[in-house]
């Protein structure tokens, strides 16, 4: 294979997707490759189409393809209470636990001097503009259950409760240290429900 | 606990072999470089889900494979269960304890063997920080919570000194600064509690053997040297207010120097025969008596917790010990303990034949039996 050519490329563009490691990102390449020309194409135009139209909700930063995004949107869900949660696969995860009926608010992230992530790399500044007003009567903090998403939910709870806001955080009934996407149904429900006041 | 059976397929110079050792003390012995070891890092992969040997666990795979896959069937008090473990070239490891997929990242779900190789003698003549992962990685197994504060501290400290390290070029932010104490503090308090609480139960264990081992006439003292001016009897409560001020105090300097300075990471133990430094005044002979009544109180200590006897991998030190230490330590482990002992010297320990149940010879990564 020559190098910087097409197909090592293909093959160095897939393995930077996350649990694809250099094998498979091979197997899948010769496969896109040798398959019929349409499933190659379809796909790229699926990602492209995804890209281009996926953006971030300009009120709670969810990714999503309408903003404000469905949820936002959504007259039947309570407006006074905002889960905060690291990232938009943990929105999916407790949509599908049925647990929740309220708003989010997706950081993208959480506290991490290590990787340069402060205050202004999470989307704070645009929560903090949520709770302007005195729609929202709590803020519950769903961030991740170990030492950056501890440290998050310490600092979010510092900002936000000398707003007047209830602020809790999510039961730690979820495995220690596991992320929210992991959780089951059953847990996620229940760490919901045993949400303590932060002090 | 013991081993009863393990298949081993591609695991450093075994292509493929099933090995039946004996409930009580098995001998491993064969010529250098033939597998002794190997075999003894393949029945602690069983127990540990990792090895004691090497950082880079996938060179542990035979050269001529892509992965690595035993078989373990052991016995407990509570009846037996079996361990399935596969590692693969590229890092990724499957452990499952009877047929159940089990999370490699956690403590696994039943006791690990204890390894006694020479370079456990730098326990007393090594650096501060052999020292503390003497208590991390082997005290700390016998609490299950251990092990995640552990990681959880590291996490924290690892973190803080990031933060720190930015605020040598600009101002530091003080609201962050404090949220990162508040998880070093944390995590930290805990980690030192429960150091304490394991060492007031392996001390007197440790000091008596000692005492039976030198024939009475040497005292040894071990003291936990904490970076903290904490007692040994203090709450948790208590070792975190002491941290939190203790840090506060330090700020300027630590923001300065860019390093979070005091903390489990920076605290030790320390061994004292007689009121002298053992580290450095002590003969080799007195450390490694030392580290003797280290293992051997662990081992103690284990079965008053679990319950149980782990297993004991003795890899090249029993010919390093003279007559007396030997029988003292075949006394001890006789008829409960299982225990694999490796040498290239088989002479020296032939005058205790009496406490080998099992002779296995290896060549070339082959195991044979010897009659
Ligand atoms: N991944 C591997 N694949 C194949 N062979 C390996 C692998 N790792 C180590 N070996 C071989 O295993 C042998 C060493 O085995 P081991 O460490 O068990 O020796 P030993 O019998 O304990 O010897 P000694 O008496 O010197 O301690 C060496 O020949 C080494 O090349
Ligand atoms: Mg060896
Ligand atoms: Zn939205």
């Amino acid at each position: 294979m020559k190098s910087g050519g097409a197909i090592e490329r293909l093959v160095r563009e897939l393995s930077g997707l996350p649990g694809i490691g250099p094998k498979t990102a091979q197997r899948l390449a010769f496969y896109l490759l040798s398959a019929s020309p349409e499933i190659g194409h379809n796909l790229a135009q699926a990602i492209l189409e995804a890209r281009n139209s996926i953006k971030y909700c300009s009120v709670c930063a969810n990714l999503t393809d309408k903003d404000p995004c469905r949820l936002c949107d959504d007259v039947n869900r309570t407006p006074d209470v905002i889960c905060v949660v690291q990232d938009s696969k943990d929105v999916m995860a407790m949509e599908k636990s049925h647990g929740f009926r309220g708003l989010y608010h997706v950081l993208h992230g959480a506290l991490q001097p290590s990787e340069g992530i402060g205050p202004d790399q999470l989307s704070i500044r645009q929560l903090l503009k949520r709770l302007e007003g005195d729609k929202v009567k709590e803020v519950i903090l769903a961030t991740n259950s170990n030492v950056e998403g501890d440290a998050t939910a310490m600092y979010l709870a510092r900002i936000i409760k000398p707003l007047g806001i209830k602020v809790t955080r999510i039961a730690h009934g979820l495995p220690v240290g596991s992320y929210l996407e992991y959780a089951d149904q059953i847990t996620l429900a229940k760490a919901m429900e045993g949400r303590r006041e932060m002090q | 606990m013991y081993l009863i059976k393990t298949e081993i397929y591609n695991f450093r110079n075994y292509a493929h072999e099933l090995f039946l050792p004996d409930q009580h003390v098995n001998l491993i012995t064969g010529r250098n470089a033939q597998g002794k070891t190997n075999l003894l890092e393949a029945i602690y992969v069983g127990t540990a889900g990792n090895t004691f040997r090497t950082n880079r666990f996938t060179e542990t795979i035979n050269r001529q494979s892509e992965n690595t896959k035993i078989s373990y069937l052991f016995n407990t008090a509570g009846g037996t269960f079996s361990v399935f473990f596969e590692l693969n070239s590229n890092g990724k490891k499957l452990i499952m304890v009877d047929g159940q997929k089990v999370n490699p990242g956690k403590s696994l779900p039943f006791p690990a063997a204890i390894v006694f190789t020479p370079d456990d003698l730098d326990i007393v003549k090594g650096s501060p920080a052999r020292r503390r992962k003497y208590i991390d990685f082997e005290l700390g197994l016998l609490d299950f919570s251990y092990r995640y504060y552990y990681q959880q501290y590291q996490k924290a400290l690892y973190e803080r000194n990031n933060l720190l390290k930015r605020a040598k070029s600009r101002n530091i932010d003080n609201d962050l600064l404090e949220i990162w104490n508040h998880q070093l503090i944390d995590t930290g308090s805990r980690l030192i509690y429960k150091r304490l609480q394991l060492l007031k139960k392996l001390v007197p264990l440790v000091k008596d053997l000692f005492l039976q081992l030198t024939g009475g006439g040497e005292g040894l003292e071990i003291k936990y040297y904490s970076s903290l001016k904490i007692s040994l009897n203090m709450e948790y409560d208590q070792i975190s207010n002491l941290f939190f001020h203790e840090i506060a105090a330090i700020k300027a300097e630590e923001c300065a120097r860019g390093l979070s300075l005091k903390g489990p990471h920076r605290d030790e133990l320390i061994f004292y025969i007689d009121s002298t430094e053992a580290r450095q005044y002590g003969s080799r002979g007195q450390q490694r008596t030392i580290v003797l009544a280290l293992k051997l109180a662990l081992i103690e200590l284990w079965k008053k917790e679990t319950d149980d006897y782990p297993i004991l991998l003795l890899d090249d030190v029993l010919q390093e010990l003279d007559a007396g230490r030997q029988s003292f330590l075949f006394k001890k482990i006789q008829g409960q303990v299982q225990t694999f002992i490796t040498t290239s010297s088989e002479r020296e320990i032939k005058q205790f034949s009496d406490n080998l149940n099992n002779v296995i010879k290896v060549a070339g990564g082959k195991l044979g039996q010897e009659e």
